[in-house]
């Protein structure tokens, strides 16, 4: 360093307090900082959400039928939770959330790898993928109820009918996506078929599986509902179903919250996930 | 010196969108002898990548053949060792991960193959960063890395298509120092493509220079520096001199691929 230049560094330092970084790194806010701001107002935002809630309940639409404050549903709740009804109803509508989106997952995911790896299979298929992805199969439901009962089944299958396919599109698009600049140096390595499935394609297809497992969970949950609310004798949606019938706004209001929050805590859960398989997407923003 | 690599009379067609064929590669023959460094240069589409394919074993040549060691080549083999020119490492492994690749297809043992990746790390200069992902890597590490990988396998035959086409100007430089030293310490044939002149001289034992589509051997220029060489060999008149030699050769072939027509 000459010394012109060690002189304006000490004529700087006379009126700037000393700091360890470039000046111009000292303003605004640290990345860490940031993301604290940012969550400080997601959590004000919940509250003031639910402050709005109860202040609507309490004083702007006190007819119990039309509406319920948050403090009444949070009652309900804790009634339900004591006398075990709660999780009797929970443990019904996730054993069926469970069974089906996993059967869909696994159905969705194998089959939209294979046919994004074999042509023939991409052909048959296609037409019917087309053709399901984008009807209301909800609709199927009184027809599941005919051949599979009032019981577990019939909610399994709904779900599986409505989660599979956008998780079975995603795993062919992510499959498809694969760079084929990467697929050529597999080549060039001398891969296997079985070698470029697993160590080029799979990887390259994992962020687009992600995202139809998590709109195969919104799908699944939304089945749960709809099968429960066209026959069924326990689980969350018939909580609502029974709650509605009898004009108990709150219970209805404690089923949505419970299927919200489960919706939330499952994406939650899958970007976890995503963090533990896909470390590599995360990685410049961690280190920068 | 007996020829590490002999092509001979080789061919390439490309089927137009109207299914006729067109010819990319026109008869190509050249040998070159162990450990040589050679440099192919040419105008933009005369067929130079397709030509490293070719001889990678990564697409048929529909006339003639590629022999390594007298071998024929048939496919992809570890006798060759492949850097592309566009970005190529695997973005959800570690830089580890991706110079041990190569091994790892092979089932070559972890245990074996990290303690080779972490040395050949050092060759390239990136001690430190071996669990580092490539987008956290400059253009220029990842090129290191680059050739890294390709070095694991241990081929007699380095293929470098353009390695160092992104990288700017200084980068580039350091690079090309760098790749002099690797490959006099681990004594590598080397083909090394290229759309600069100067980085051809100063790199190659030999330059050839592709004609435009269909890609032929124009001419093939002897570069008779001593090595090492050091990167102010690029500013002395003898070198510049050759350049000036090599850019009149390929300036017809330059002007005459500009007036190809698309198809
Ligand atoms: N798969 C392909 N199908 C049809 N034509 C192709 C194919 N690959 C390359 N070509 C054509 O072959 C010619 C040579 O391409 P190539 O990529 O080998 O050129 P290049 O010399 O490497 O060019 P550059 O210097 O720009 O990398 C080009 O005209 C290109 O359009
Ligand atoms: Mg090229």
């Amino acid at each position: 360093m000459s010394e012109a230049a060690l002189g304006h560094d000490k004529a700087r330092g006379a009126d700037a307090a000393p700091s360890p970084l470039p000046a111009g790194l000292r303003h605004g806010p640290t990345p860490a900082q940031l993301a604290w701001i940012s969550r400080r107002r997601a959590i004000y935002s919940v509250i003031g959400g639910l402050a709005l809630w109860e202040f609507t309940g309490q004083f702007l639409v006190t007819n119990p039928i039309l509406f319920s404050p948050l403090s009444k549903v949070l009652a309900v709740g804790w009634k339900l939770l004591m006398n075990g009804e709660l999780m009797r109803h929970m443990g019904v509508s996730a054993l069926e959330f469970s069974l089906g989106f996993a059967l869909s997952a696994v159905v969705g995911i194998a089959l939209g790898f294979l046919m994004a790896t074999s042509r023939r299979t991409q052909d048959i298929l296609d037409p019917w993928v087309s053709f399901f992805y984008s009807s209301p199969l909800v609709a199927l439901m009184p027809f599941f109820l005919l051949i599979f009962g009032i019981g577990l089944a019939s909610k399994v299958a709904i779900v599986f009918v409505i989660a599979v396919f956008p998780i079975l599109l995603n795993a062919f698009v992510g499959i498809r996506s694969a760079d084929p600049h990467l697929l050529e140096v597999a080549k060039a390595f001398n891969c296997s078929r079985g070698q470029i499935f697993t160590k080029i394609l799979m990887p390259a297809a994992l962020p687009f599986v992600i995202v139809g497992l998590r709109l195969g969970i919104g799908r699944a949950l939304t089945g749960v509902v709809v099968g429960e609310l066209f026959a069924s004798r326990a689980g969350v949606g018939y909580l609502i179903t029974a709650a509605g019938l009898s004009f108990d706004t709150a219970t209805v209001f404690l089923g949505v919250l419970i299927f919200s929050l489960m919706g939330v805590l499952l994406m939650e859960g899958l970007k976890y996930l995503e963090q533990r398989l896909a470390p590599w997407r995360k990685s410049v923003q961690e280190t920068h | 010196m007996t020829a590490k690599l002999q092509v001979s009379n080789l061919s390439k067609y490309f089927l137009t969108r109207d299914g006729e064929p067109r010819k990319v590669l026109d008869s190509i023959s050249l040998d070159i002898a162990t450990n040589e460094f050679v440099c192919i240069v040419g105008a933009s589409g005369c067929g130079k990548t397709t030509f490293i394919r070719a001889i990678g074993g990564l697409v048929p040549a529909e006339e003639g053949e590629v022999r390594i060691d007298g071998k024929l080549v048939e496919g992809p083999g570890g006798d060759r060792g492949f850097v592309f020119q566009h970005d190529s490492l695997l973005p959800w492994r570690t830089v580890l991960d991706n110079v041990v690749f190569g091994l790892e297809v092979r089932g070559v043992k972890p245990a074996a193959s990290h303690p080779l990746a972490e040395s050949l790390l050092k060759l390239v200069g990136l001690t430190g960063f071996a669990q580092h992902y490539p987008n956290e890597l400059s253009g220029g590490m990842r090129q290191r890395v680059n050739l890294a990988r390709a070095l694991a396998i241990d081929p007699d035959v380095l293929l470098m298509d353009e390695p160092f086409a992104a990288l700017d100007a200084q980068t580039r430089e350091i690079m090309q120092r760098e790749l002099l030293k690797i490959w006099a310490q681990k004594r590598k044939t080397v083909l090394f493509i290229t759309h600069q002149i100067d980085e051809a001289a100063y790199l190659a034992d030999r330059v050839l220079v592709f004609s435009s589509r269909p890609g032929r051997v124009a001419a093939d220029i002897a570069i008779p520096f001593p090595r090492p060489r050091a990167l102010s060999l690029k500013r002395s008149p003898e070198f510049l001199k050759i350049v000036d030699e090599i850019w009149t050769l390929i300036e017809q072939e330059v002007v005459a691929s500009m007036q190809v027509e698309p198809g």
